[in-house]
């Protein structure tokens, strides 16, 4: 018993207990050898039961008892003995032992709260500190995730720019400009006439920057005659308005801001701010128990929420979880993450966070987060521009973006603007008088909301796709980088419009189903191959299919120029070579053959070689293409700028190759620009959001056909436009505005193109159908009017080259290319490379008839256009070339040196008529 | 006339009564009398022209020089001569056949709405503008900043495509960064733009000396043959 006492109370010796109590005869079994501390006591005790068990099974209780002797088991021993004193003691040793219980319960429950309070504050803590990190994370580096922002060239401007003035009006309201009657802040203009009064802005561009200025523009005849800042002495030479921002690339969750320091705005925001939104913003550490016990009452009086408590700094936390569930658990936490906001941050920088992280409305799928980008999609207006009332209006919706929207709900949106004016006047942030005379104004929000995505989608795409080069995508659309392209946005609308409405017509004219005619159209410049705009398709505004970067079309006769370019250029060819345009036959292989056709089926006879061009004509571009070498005519289009492959194919010829209008344009680009081949490019600089330049687009140059032979395809060029298939521009654009271009037709009139240049400017433009069927046009009935309409409206540069010095005109008669003969020949002045030009004299033949036996006739008379070609004034005729024996060129390798030896030979008989039949006249001479 | 009538009607009256008379009396004697001597009367004859030829002047120029046979002994030409003759036949003709003509020469260089008005710029000179931003340019170069430089010459080219001395500013600024092939490229560019042969000159040194560096033969051999037919 004095054991029992010693030992302390083990839970299992109790329930050990009751099991020995309940089971009298599984005394047999040693219970109890699971208690270390009592081992040596159940084995003896162990051996003595089974000791008695095999002596005598009578016995049970008695072994029962020697067992229970060794275990604690007070009332079973008290009930075998004198039961009374158990009794007494059972009741006492109950409680002792509940007592013991208790104690013991106690004693868990102690080390139980004792755990839990570790625990608990551990987690605690750890929570605490969790949202900590999160906090210090997102407002240490006040690190958004800011959109790529892309904008167009800046206008340049300076005395003796050509520029209309309503285009620099375009251009100023495209900037978001207000027109007024006389300048008080920057961001407006003045217009009396042609005279512009402008406050500019000023900008920090990658490399430099422009202040803000106020400047005079007097245009006069579409050009700038006088440009001067008015607030300084000094001449101003050269300066830049801002550039016009043409989109953004929006990081993950459409985020997008526009970033604003507390000292930059005005100082009305923010204590206009903390006036009517949270007056002891300075005082309180986070949270503001006056006001949340304040509110709570109020709250619990009307039976629902009428009351916010939130200070500025819960206010930010809740913004920036965006979370909308009204939980007191979601409150907790967030009073919690302002008060370590608080402890982490100053005052000042809170506050310039919560005006860049408020959120003040909802774009389409763009929240507008913070003052600076509400400015600018409320008033279209950078912040610093805000005049009070508008400053009020923003704080006002604050409160509520959706309830107090000013375009949805205007007039509730001028309630609380006008109760934040009292609020601000009252708490002295704002002068009394002024406060009163700013409520009677309209709200001033601009009516049609700035669109969630941008106006140039079509552009934006080139943009990107140049950009992937050099830049993964989520670098671009979250380190807030600018993008400083080479788009002209004035040229890009008008472009755009041009585009829409003259397929409008076209689609009229023939009475076609609406919708069905589509086009694409792609500006560049001459010099640095710039891409100015880009039109996808005639709906410009929906960022569909972009046809100029996409729609590969076959450029039937687009072709042509770099067929003509490639015999040029290797001096094989000059403008004046007379070529065949009679039937052609290629023989394709052992079996199939080729016979191309011109568009009017005839046999037209001997041509000059640039007439081949100048008409469009098939059979003379497919008789130089194949002798020249198909292989040089697909080099000089890879030299040109082409970059994908093409297939050597003889259709190639004749433009049975698929191109976008995108790649016509690089090929025509470097035509334009005298032979020099530079890639086109959108982007002129990336700069980062600290100002540093981190990409720079510089201009390279290589020149990769010779600038003589160029000057001579445009020559012909030139001459399409003036008498050739685009002689509709002759009469269509005044004559300064020269221009060189080349019509193109697809087969069954599918596709319909133009491509041309001027001194400035380089345009191809596509009209066709997305189903591919014909659209009933050529490229002058079609692609060209858009090409002509467009440059009716811009200002551009007329197509003048310089003359290199190596090019030499000469009158040649025009149907045998040599020198012209003053007695018989149809003189025609070309151009030629010093060192082609023929040194012999056009000799006058007499006319030549044929009998009917096939005998020559031969009669007096002089030089004659070649209309008959039976009829031949060249010395070189021979019955060889006759049209009606017509040998099929074949354009495999092989035979390729035969033909060039064939042409040569020819040309050789040119220069020595000794054999021929009429060679009598010569004779005659001689004498 | 009609004082001549009367006259003549008396003479012949008279002439009448006078053979009646003599024939009365002369018919007696049968002598052969001597007609009288009648004076003849001269019709004067008035020339008048109906209508006045033109005066035809057929000039005549001589297509081959008249053979003088005193100078040759000869009868007949050689061939050679013959060849020769033609020879300068054809180079006369060529001569007469080749045109110096601009076929651009008639528009103008801007919109001519723009043009009537009297500009500050000669034909030569940079505009104010290009001007300033050549300074610029020049300023970076001298503090290193090439990368800027070009940035500021690319904008005078935006303004002025054809102005030879920002191509070689800015060939110059490609040399400074290494970039030959650039270098060559442009200094050609203000070649082709320039009437100066001064700067002409200047130009193929520069390629000259970017070719050397670049290892590319075919410039340097280029800018040697130019110098040595322009020294």
């Amino acid at each position: 018993m004095s054991d029992k006492k010693d030992k302390p109370l083990n839970p299992e010796d109790l329930s050990e207990l009751t099991d020995i109590v309940t089971e009298p005869s599984a005394g047999k079994e040693p219970s109890a050898g699971k208690e270390p501390s009592e081992n040596k006591e159940p084995s003896v005790a162990k051996e003595q039961s089974t000791l008695e068990k095999s002596n005598n099974e009578d016995q049970p209780a008695q072994a029962q008892i020697i067992e229970d002797t060794d275990i604690q088991q007070e009332p079973e021993i008290e009930s075998d003995e004198p039961k009374k004193p158990i009794k007494k003691s059972a009741v006492g040793s109950f409680f002792s032992i509940l007592f013991a219980i208790l104690g013991g319960l106690w004693r868990v429950t102690r080390i139980a709260i004792l755990v839990g309070i570790i625990i608990g504050s551990v987690l605690a803590a750890a929570y605490v500190l969790q949202q900590d990190d999160l906090i210090r994370k997102q407002f240490e580096g006040k690190r958004w995730a800011l959109p790529a922002r892309v904008f167009a060239r800046p206008l340049e401007i300076y005395e003796g720019k050509s520029l209309i003035a309503d285009d620099l009006q375009r251009e100023l309201q495209l900037l978001g400009y207000s027109y007024v009657t006389h300048l008080v802040g920057t961001g407006q203009f003045t217009r009396k006439k042609d005279t512009f009064s402008i406050q500019t802005r000023g900008f920090k561009f990658a490399e430099d920057q422009e202040i803000s200025r106020r400047i005079l523009i007097k245009i006069k005849k579409q050009k700038i005659v006088k440009l001067v800042n008015t607030e300084s002495t000094e001449p101003l030479t050269l300066m830049r308005l801002e550039p016009v921002l043409i989109g953004n690339f929006y990081p993950q969750h459409n985020e997008d801001r526009v970033l604003v320091r507390l000292d930059d705005v005005t100082p009305l925001l923010a204590k206009g701010l903390v006036a009517v939104e949270d007056k002891t913003f300075y005082e309180h550490f986070g949270i503001n128990p006056k006001s949340i016990i304040r509110a709570l009452l109020a709250n619990a009086e009307a039976g629902r929420r009428v009351q916010g408590a939130s200070t500025l700094t819960q206010q930010l936390v809740k913004n920036f979880y965006l979370s909308n569930t009204k939980s007191y658990k979601r409150k907790a936490r967030e009073a919690i993450m302002a008060m370590l906001l608080e402890f982490h941050f100053e005052k000042e920088e809170i506050l310039e966070a919560y005006l860049n992280e408020i959120y003040l409305g909802q774009n389409g799928k763009r929240a507008i987060h913070g003052f600076g980008l509400a400015s600018q999609f409320y008033f279209n207006k950078p912040i610093s521009e805000l005049q009070p009332q508008q400053v009020a209006l923003l704080i006002g919706i604050a409160k509520g973006p959706s309830v107090y929207n000013p375009r949805t709900h205007p007039k509730s949106a001028k309630k609380r603007r006008n109760l934040v004016i009292d609020v601000m006047a009252r708490e002295g942030v704002m002068d009394v008088k002024l406060a009163s005379n700013l409520k009677s104004r309209p709200l001033g929000v601009s009516t049609i909301a700035p669109p969630s995505v941008s106006p140039f989608p079509a552009y934006l795409e080139l943009v990107r796709k140049q950009l992937k080069r050099d830049y993964k995508e989520k670098d671009l659309s979250s380190e807030g980088l600018l993008i400083f392209t080479s788009m002209d946005p004035v040229v890009q609308i008008q472009a755009e419009s041009v585009l829409k409405k003259r397929i409008e017509k076209l689609e009229k004219s023939r009475r076609m189903k609406k919708d069905k005619l589509n086009g694409a159209m792609v500006v560049s410049s001459v010099q640095g191959a710039e891409v100015l705009a880009v039109v996808g398709g005639r709906d410009a505004r929906f960022a569909g299919y972009n046809r100029a970067l996409s729609a590969t079309r076959q450029i039937g006769s687009l072709v042509k120029p770099f067929v003509y370019l490639s015999a040029l250029n290797d001096g094989k060819y000059t403008l004046a070579t007379p070529v065949d345009a009679g039937p052609v036959t290629v023989r394709l292989s052992k079996t199939k053959t080729w016979k191309p056709k011109n568009y009017s089926g005839k046999d037209i006879g001997i041509v000059p070689f640039e007439q081949g061009l100048v008409r469009s004509l098939n059979t003379p571009t497919v008789r130089i293409g194949i002798t020249h070498g198909l292989e040089r005519v697909i080099k000089t289009l890879y030299d040109l700028g082409h970059n994908r492959e093409i297939q050597s194919n003889p259709s190639l010829l004749l433009g049975a190759v698929q191109l976008t209008p995108m790649e016509v344009q690089q090929l025509y680009q470097t035509i334009a620009a005298g032979g020099t081949y530079t890639p086109l490019k959108a982007i002129r600089s990336v700069m980062d959001s600290y100002g540093e330049t981190l990409n720079r687009y510089p201009l390279v140059v290589k020149q990769v056909v010779s600038e003589e032979s160029i000057y001579l395809l445009t020559f012909a060029m030139n001459k399409i436009t003036k008498e050739g298939t685009a002689k509709y521009l002759s009469h269509a654009l005044p004559a300064w505005k020269n221009a060189a271009g080349k019509t193109g037709t697809t087969n069954k009139n599918v596709d319909s193109w133009f491509a041309g240049f001027t001194g400035e400017h380089v345009v191809s433009v596509w009209v066709g159908r997305d189903d591919n069927k014909p659209t009933g046009f050529t490229g002058a009935a079609g692609a060209l009017r858009v090409w002509a309409d467009f440059f009716k409206q811009i200002q551009t540069k007329p197509f003048k080259p310089k003359k290199p010095k190596k090019i030499k005109f000469y009158k040649v008669d025009k149907v045998t290319g040599l020198l012209y003969n003053p007695v018989c020949s149809n003189a025609q002045t070309v151009p030629f490379i010093i060192g082609t030009e023929p040194n012999d004299i056009s000799e006058c033949r007499p006319q030549i008839y044929y009998d009917e036996n096939g005998d020559p006739v031969a009669s007096m008379g002089s030089a004659i256009w070649q209309q008959n070609p039976e009829n031949s004034n060249q010395p070189q005729t021979t019955k060889q070339n006759m049209p009606t024996q017509k040998k099929s060129i074949s354009w495999s390798n092989k035979n390729q040196k035969e033909m060039n030896q064939g042409t040569i030979q020819n040309t050789k008989q040119k220069k020595k008529p000794a054999n021929d039949d009429a060679g009598w006249i010569d004779k005659l001479m001689e004498r | 006339m009609f004082l001549i009538k009367p006259s003549v009607l008396i003479g012949m009256i008279m002439l009448v009564l006078t053979l009646t008379s003599c024939s009365s009396i002369g018919s007696s004697r049968s002598e052969v009398r001597d007609l009288p001597n009648i004076p003849e009367i001269k019709r004067q004859v008035v020339v008048r022209p109906k209508t006045t030829a033109p005066q035809k002047t057929v000039k005549r120029t001589a297509v081959v020089k008249p053979y003088n046979p005193g100078s040759n002994s000869q009868a007949t030409i050689t061939e050679a001569e013959q060849y020769a003759a033609k020879e300068l036949l054809k180079t006369e003709a060529k001569q007469k056949a080749s045109v110096e003509i601009d076929p651009y020469a008639s528009i103008p260089e801007n919109n001519p709405v723009t043009e009537k008005q009297v500009t500050t710029i000669t034909g030569t000179e940079s505009s104010p503008a290009v001007k300033s931003l050549m300074i610029q340019a020049r300023a970076d170069i001298e503090l290193g900043k090439s990368r800027s430089a070009m940035s500021s010459l690319e904008r005078g080219l935006r303004i002025e495509p054809q102005n030879p001395k920002l191509w070689n500013m800015l060939a110059k600024a490609h040399f400074e960064q290494s970039e030959y092939q650039q270098s060559i490229s442009m200094a050609k560019k203000s070649i082709r733009y320039s009437n100066d042969d001064n700067f002409i000159a200047q130009n193929w040194q520069l390629i000259k000396k970017a070719g050397e560096k670049s290892g590319d033969m075919t410039a340097v051999k280029e800018a040697i043959d130019y110098i040595k037919i322009a020294p």
